[in-house]
């Protein structure tokens, strides 16, 4: 069983509330990163093809699915969805 | 399906601010005028007087009293139907105040809430308690040396805050609003649009009405009259208008909106901004003529009789279209769609950078709307997508290609890095203005305490609209969203 791929577990966030929410975001998949959860990616094609938002993209290992990270440049407020 | 009844209340006076209130107290909105002889009823209007911080200490209708001796009047006497005494902070003084007439307005103008306690007002951002001297919710732009809640700075007796945005000292703002214009005080008689757009503090351009929302950014300048314009071509250009003004209403009333207008189309050509005329399809001797002069004013560059200052600096300073045109309705919606007129609409007319380049053929439309896609939510997102495009006011933006250097700004500072997506075409008056103009809430760090500085070359597609607002700012601003910003493009 442990070969077979698992449903990711992680969601869609869209709306950051706030800088300091999103800096506990970015520690926690830090966390997720460290503990073999995850891995980053290089990134691929940009956010709407803007290379002016900071961005990471990283891999759900268990699932295989490809996820990204983008910073928020107010008013933007950030968002962490799968790259499609 | 129940009928709705609609009831006229009460309008405001407005002189340079407002001066008080109308009742009228019509119920039936659909009734005929009345047919009879005219008669006014006194008592309806009342009139606020008020102290330096726009405190209205004294309410008095247009009624005059006075004691009448063997059928002969004595000396009047003002109507007072309101009067109080109040604490710094606008708590009224026990015994020392009387509302006869449920007055709404109270301690800075703010409108009172009667509904929650006494003491309580109600502002634009939000709940205030004169009996506290605090504010009910945070500062929507808070500063580090103070609470959040606090009010008027911890100074009611020089601050007011009518907005509960900013404190600032009502007598500084008056004597702003006096000021004759920089270039020969032609609008010293008016006491309108002194302040240069974009350099203002947050209340007074924004205080204009909806026609003079977008005069620091946009493209276009569309004019016709009051209700084309906001019935039709509002549906369709949205905030990309920056005023408005029918040219067959009379030589008066035109002169004085054009300088308005053109209050913003100076600022606006300096950034290539359109510009476009439309009259009264009714009166077309009058628009004809009026359109010619205007026409030969900016070609000319000289002034004349209806477009005196604002014909000048409109073709001196390089609006980049100007469209004569009949029925704006009509070819706003032409105009929008890319579509050509069609030749009955005719009067159509296209003047760039001082030469008449088209007239009367219809073409000028398609040209005026080339290299630029309309992004809304009817046929958006567009290639932002629907977050990015939502922090566009009404989800709006345009999408084009540069076709000249342009000059760019970015505030910065705290968790705002110096290079990013968002820019502004309105050099930055402050981190405040900037706050509220680009609706940067503090939660996200921005602390708009630097400017960065660019210039984007020819050939680099821009996404450009009004900031959405947030959170309680109002946005409304100049946002250019970059999808790539090169480093070398820094000039400052």
């Amino acid at each position: 069983m442990d070969n077979q791929m698992k449903a990711c577990p992680w969601e869609k966030i869209i709306d950051f509330q706030s800088y300091s929410e999103f800096e506990r975001f970015v520690d926690w998949m830090d966390e997720q990163v460290k503990s073999g959860v995850a891995e980053e990616l290089p990134i691929q094609k940009p956010y709407i093809g803007a290379t002016t938002f900071q961005e990471k993209w990283f891999r759900h290992i268990p699932s295989r699915e490809t996820w990204r990270l983008v910073w928020p440049d107010a008013p933007f407020t950030g968002v962490f969805e799968p790259v499609v | 399906m129940l009928p709705c009844e609609i009831e006229f209340v009460e309008f405001p006076i407005y002189g340079l601010g407002r001066e008080g209130l109308v009742r009228a107290n019509i119920i039936d909105l659909d009734a005929a005028p009345p047919t009879t002889k005219y008669t006014r009823e006194l008592g309806r209007k009342y009139y606020e007087l008020s102290d330096h911080l726009g405190n209205p200490r004294v309410i008095i209708t247009d009624r005059l009293l006075s004691d009448v001796v063997n059928g002969t009047p004595g000396k009047y006497r003002s109507d007072i139907v309101s009067y109080s005494n109040q604490y710094p902070y606008g708590m009224e003084q026990p015994g020392r105040y009387m509302n006869g007439s449920g007055y709404r307005y109270g301690y800075n103008g703010m409108e009172r809430d009667s509904a929650v306690t006494g003491g309580h007002h109600t502002t634009y951002f939000r709940q205030y308690d004169a009996r506290l001297g605090r504010f009910w919710s945070t500062d929507p732009l808070t500063h580090s040396w103070e609470s959040p809640y606090v009010a008027m700075g911890g100074n009611p007796i020089a601050l007011a805050d009518p907005s509960g945005a900013e404190p600032g000292d009502p007598e500084e703002k008056e004597k702003d609003r006096n000021l004759p214009q920089g270039d020969g005080g032609e609008d010293a008689t008016t006491g309108r649009g002194e302040e240069e757009p974009g350099a203002s503090g947050p209340g007074y351009w924004e205080t204009r009405t909806g026609v003079f929302h977008g005069i620091r950014l946009p493209e276009v300048v569309v004019t016709g009259s009051y209700p084309t314009f906001l019935g039709g071509l509002g549906d369709y250009f949205g905030d990309q208008f920056v005023g408005a003004f029918d040219l067959a209403t009379s030589n008066e009333a035109v002169d004085q909106t054009v300088r308005d207008v053109g209050q913003g189309v100076v600022n606006l050509g300096t950034l290539g901004a359109h510009a476009s005329v439309a009259y009264n399809p009714l009166i077309p001797a009058a628009g004809r003529q009026m359109s010619q002069d205007y026409v030969n004013g900016v070609t000319g560059g000289v002034a004349n009789r209806v477009m005196s200052m604002s014909a000048y600096d409109w073709g001196y300073r390089t609006p980049e279209i100007i469209l004569l045109m009949w029925s704006g309705y009509s070819i706003g919606r032409n105009v929008y769609q890319g579509v050509k007129l069609a030749g009955e609409l005719g009067e159509l007319g296209m003047v760039t950078r001082g030469a008449v380049v088209s007239e009367g053929t219809g073409s000028v439309v398609s040209a005026a709307r080339s290299g630029v896609t309309h992004w809304n939510p009817l046929n958006g997102p567009g290639p932002l997508g629907e977050k990015v495009a939502s922090t566009f006011r009404s989800a709006s933006y345009t999408e084009s290609v540069t076709s000249e250097a342009t000059t760019l700004y970015r505030v910065y500072g705290g968790k705002a890095g110096e290079l990013g997506a968002y820019w502004t075409r309105t050099p930055p008056a402050g981190p405040l203005q900037s706050r509220i103009d680009n609706a940067l809430l503090p939660q996200w760090g921005n602390t708009a305490q630097n400017v960065t500085k660019i210039q984007v070359p020819p050939g680099v597609t821009i996404f450009e609209g009004f900031a959405a607002p947030q959170g309680g700012l109002v946005g409304g601003g100049s946002q250019v969203f970059l999808p790539r910003v090169d480093p070398l493009w820094i000039i400052k």
